[in-house]
């Protein structure tokens, strides 16, 4: 072949990467590590081990529940769910919000029973109870500072570190 | 005292007149009980008793002033679980049936038109002031805020609270008894008109004192409803407690009569007229007939209290044998004692029943209030600082009811000279004065008033 | 026949009817139960999401400006921590309007936590047994204290079955009562969440209308029977409280009087308070009869004596 012709080739072969790529893109390239900081503010954000927990579950609806559109496990869910679809987002936060107990949204559900017919957590619980529960279960990590380091507001609240009480507090913690 | 009558001659003040000169007492005499300050401050000094009651105060007093400077946390032991003390448990919960002895007597007395009582009558409705008085002294002590004891009566009315019921009745109890009791001080300072004003009301009173008494006194029993699982199911009766509560409050009024005339029989008979004095005996019996029947009746509810809410599973338990102790002792045993005095006439063991019956009902009291208050949980002792405060608050209670039995007409019939009398005395000459001044001179001692 | 004195029939009748007067206010309105405010809001204590982080204790602390604590809200050394010869884990205090409490001994071997503060009862025996009206019922459902009225006779105290009010005793002259007062204030009032339930990282703590809770409360029970015991404590214990708990494990296990009656404390003096003025009307009219029919006899013997004479 002359030097034009495989020029054209790999130009060919690179630009069906480009059409491949973005089609396959969802599913074929997670993230490797994610920065989880929405709702930073007593603690750092997490850097998360995307990799990692690929691996260790090997099935994304593990963690990402209710995304996939792979059938529903729990039998009472799965009477009326056993062919629902995916979402088009597995992102926790455009499901779960950060503010779960406004005035709106408990309006919100107690106005759409057949929407929120399952209590629904908000995004720091949805975190929380997916990680931990999981966590619990497979002898991981389960301390608060494990995952997140404690800002310096985080101590001041918790009266940690640098704030801790010197001596004992002023207030009487038992009767 | 008594040195005074048997060395010096002295006599009691009981009549509105010097009965040496013919003129009137002054105030400040009467007070002094006739005597002159230095004989009296003598006597008070010479009174081992009032060494005792100095003692107390020398040592209650600062602490009631820390009890005040510091808050309540310095003299008890500031316990969310317990919040209530001997203050209350003693102050209030024994006091005030101690004190069921105005309206009981009253009602006897006045309604029941049983006269041979009437010599013991003002004793038993200044007994009943005076508790209730002193239970209101206890409150002061213990409520947080005592300068908002006003509150309930004129600030905020939380109307569906037994406390309001309590709150106000005691109130109400406590003018109805200063209004009987005010007879006798009339008659001492010298106020016929308004002596006569509250005679006239006296069947009106009586009869609301018994009103206000049946409720208060049940109502008291029904501040441990509000705390159903806290107090043992033994002491416990969500329909009956308030009807434990006002049955024990009738022997317990009458054993105080019979505690409280026993004491001043023994330790200030020189203050007693004849009337009090030579009917005591037969009056003393008579009430324990009283008091009996209403131990019967107790022992009688208490029964079917026990039946009524199965409880007889927890006479098997510790606190069972606690419970049988507080009825034997405080109820079963009078019941056999009064018995055997009543029918022997025997002054002597009746009396010594009601002093075994106050300490069964204080039993009660306390046992309901503090001892089984949360008796699945712990158990906790009052601070010492507390039983300091109550002890003190008792012995003023002590002073001043001997202070008034000394002076004003309670245990001693008050003699009025009429007016013409008066007269015709100053109509005299002055040795016409003198036989007639020896004459009324009882047993022609020495007076110690002014010559 | 004695003759009752103008002034001694007025007297009674002065007596009687003020007490009367008194007496007609303390009846309950003619209201014989009250199920709560229909919009009261309430929280749903999930203790199978509880981890015992005491996320909730330092918010309660810093949003009601609480005395610094003895030991740091990350330090879980209080769990261990008993008072009076091992019988009482900590409790509501003058300092802390909430507490977490850790429990081993369970049916399912593993600790539970447990977080505890006032339960804004329905018909609270803290309200109804006080005689100044101190504490309030807000239709929002929390059970609030007015501290400018309060005489501190303690009542409250004695009354909660949950032993939640704490007494500031070591105040000489503002001590009041302290305890747990939903985020009213600083929150509820603008329809916000208590400090608690925002900071609760598990959601062990769900705010909503206590209808809904309760709705809530009984599909998580069906959806997961394995999972939780079959009671919502609080539903209708007491007369129903707006803090609910649901628990892995029987609720006596971990601290729960499971032996408190299911209708309002109130309701224990209700048989003694409506007697109150039946004695008001019949007491009077009764006394006056024993006097008339025992003092006839008497009067009529005397005026034969005196006439013999």
């Amino acid at each position: 072949m002359n030097k034009r012709k495989r020029l054209v080739l790999t130009g060919l072969i690179m630009a069906s990467f480009l059409f491949v790529v973005p089609v396959f893109g969802a599913s074929s390239e997670p993230p490797a590590s994610i920065l989880i900081d929405s709702l930073s503010y007593l603690y750092n954000g997490v850097n998360f081990d995307h990799e990692q927990h690929l691996e260790v579950t090997n099935d994304c609806s593990v963690c990402h529940h209710h995304c996939f559109g792979n059938g529903a496990e729990n039998e009472q869910c799965a009477k009326c769910h056993a062919n629902s679809n995916g979402t088009s987002s597995v992102a926790c936060g455009d499901c779960h919000i950060q503010k779960p107990f406004t005035v709106q949204h408990i309006r919100e559900m107690e106005a759409n029973p057949k929407r929120y017919h399952l209590d629904m957590v908000g995004l720091k619980a949805a975190y929380h109870l997916r990680c931990l529960n999981c966590h619990v279960e497979m002898d991981a990590p389960t301390g608060c500072v494990d995952c997140h380091e404690r800002t310096d507001t985080g101590n001041q609240f918790y009266h940690s570190g640098d704030y801790a009480p010197i001596g004992g507090g002023a207030g009487k913690v038992h009767e | 005292m008594n040195h005074l009558i048997v060395n010096k001659g002295y006599q009691p003040i009981d009549s509105l007149n010097n009965p040496d000169n013919g003129q009137k007492w002054s105030l400040w005499r009467k007070l002094l009980l006739g005597l002159s300050p230095s004989d009296y401050f003598r006597q008070v000094l010479r009174n081992p008793f009032n060494w005792v009651l100095g003692l107390i105060f020398a040592i209650g007093l600062p602490v009631i002033i820390y009890r005040y400077a510091t808050g309540l946390g310095g003299v008890m032991h500031a316990s969310y679980d317990y919040p209530w003390g001997l203050f209350l448990g003693f102050g209030l919960f024994c006091m005030v049936p101690l004190s069921a002895s105005g309206f009981l007597l009253g009602t006897t007395v006045e309604l029941f038109g049983h006269k041979k009582f009437k010599p013991i009558l003002r004793l038993a409705l200044l007994n009943g002031l005076l508790g209730y008085f002193f239970a209101v002294v206890y409150l002061l002590v213990d409520l947080g805020c005592p300068w908002r004891l006003y509150y309930p009566m004129f600030v905020s009315w939380g109307t569906a609270a037994v406390l309001f019921l309590v709150g106000w009745h005691v109130a109400t109890y406590l003018s109805v008894q200063i209004m009987e009791v005010s007879e006798a001080f009339f008659e001492w300072v010298n106020w016929p008109t308004a002596k006569k004003f509250i005679h006239s009301g006296t069947i009106g009173l009586t009869v609301a004192g018994i009103i206000l008494s049946t409720l208060h006194q049940g109502a008291l029993g029904t501040l441990l409803c509000y705390a159903p699982g806290k107090v043992h199911p033994l002491w416990y009766s969500q329909e009956f407690l308030w009807i434990f509560y006002l049955c024990s409050s009738v022997f317990a009024g009458i054993c105080m009569v019979i505690a409280v005339s026993t004491v001043v029989e023994k330790t200030m008979s020189w203050r007693c007229g004849s009337e009090f004095l030579d009917n005591l005996g037969p009056i003393t019996i008579g009430l324990a007939k009283g008091a009996t029947m209403a131990l019967v009746t107790y022992l009688v509810i208490k029964i079917i209290g026990i039946i009524h809410d199965n409880e007889w599973a927890y006479l098997t338990t510790g606190w069972g044998t606690w419970f049988m102790l507080e009825i034997g002792l405080g109820v079963i045993l009078p019941i056999i004692l009064f018995s055997i005095g009543i029918r022997k006439n025997s002054v002597w063991l009746v009396r010594f029943t009601a002093f075994l019956t106050i300490l069964g009902l204080m039993m009660n009291r306390l046992n309901t209030a503090l001892i089984t208050f949360n008796w699945d949980l712990y158990q906790e002792i009052p601070h010492p600082l507390e039983a300091v405060i109550t002890v003190t608050i008792f012995a003023l209670f002590i002073t001043v009811y001997r202070f008034i039995l000394y002076r004003l007409p309670i245990l001693y019939t008050w003699k009025t000279v009429s007016e013409e009398e008066l007269v015709s005395i100053a109509d005299l000459d002055s040795t016409q004065t003198q036989q007639a001044a020896v004459l009324v001179d009882t047993a022609g001692k020495e007076s110690l008033g002014p010559a | 026949m004695r003759r009752i004195s103008r002034r001694g029939f007025f007297k009674v009748t002065a007596a009687g009817s003020s007490a009367l007067a008194i007496s007609s206010t303390k009846k309950a309105f003619g209201m014989k139960e009250f199920k709560g405010y229909p919009d009261s809001m309430g929280v749903l204590v999930d203790l199978t999401r509880c981890i015992g982080c005491r996320t909730c204790e330092a918010a309660c602390n810093k949003e009601h400006g609480l005395p610094e604590p003895e030991i740091p809200f990350d330090d879980f050394s209080v769990f261990d921590q008993v008072f009076h010869d091992g019988k009482r884990k900590r409790r509501t205090s003058d300092s802390a309007y909430t507490v977490v409490n850790r429990y081993d001994d369970t049916s399912s071997g593993a600790p539970v936590y447990r977080k505890i503060q006032c339960n804004h009862c329905n018909e609270p025996a803290c309200l109804t047994s006080c005689f100044v009206n101190a504490y309030t019922k807000t239709k929002e459902g929390a059970v609030i204290y007015n501290p400018d009225v309060c005489v501190g006779c303690r009542m409250c105290m004695v009354a909660c079955p949950f032993r939640i009010p704490a007494y500031s005793y070591h105040s000489a002259l503002h001590p009041q009562i302290i305890k747990c007062n939903f985020c009213y204030d600083t929150r509820l009032k603008k329809g916000k969440p208590p400090a608690c339930v925002e900071a609760c990282p598990q959601e062990a703590l769900t705010f909503g209308h206590r209808k809904t809770l309760i709705k809530i409360a009984h599909e998580r029970i069906r959806s997961d029977p394995d999972k939780y015991v079959d009671h919502v404590y609080g539903e209708t214990e007491v007369g129903g409280t707006s803090w609910m708990y649901l628990s892995s494990v029987p609720f006596d296990q971990v601290g729960f009087d499971t032996s408190l009656q299911h209708h309002p404390i109130l309701d224990n003096t209700k048989s003694f308070l409506g007697f109150v003025p039946m004695v008001l009307g019949i007491w009077p009219a009764m006394f006056m009869g024993f006097h008339l029919l025992s003092t006839r006899g008497k009067e009529e013997t005397e005026k034969k004596v005196s006439e013999n004479k």
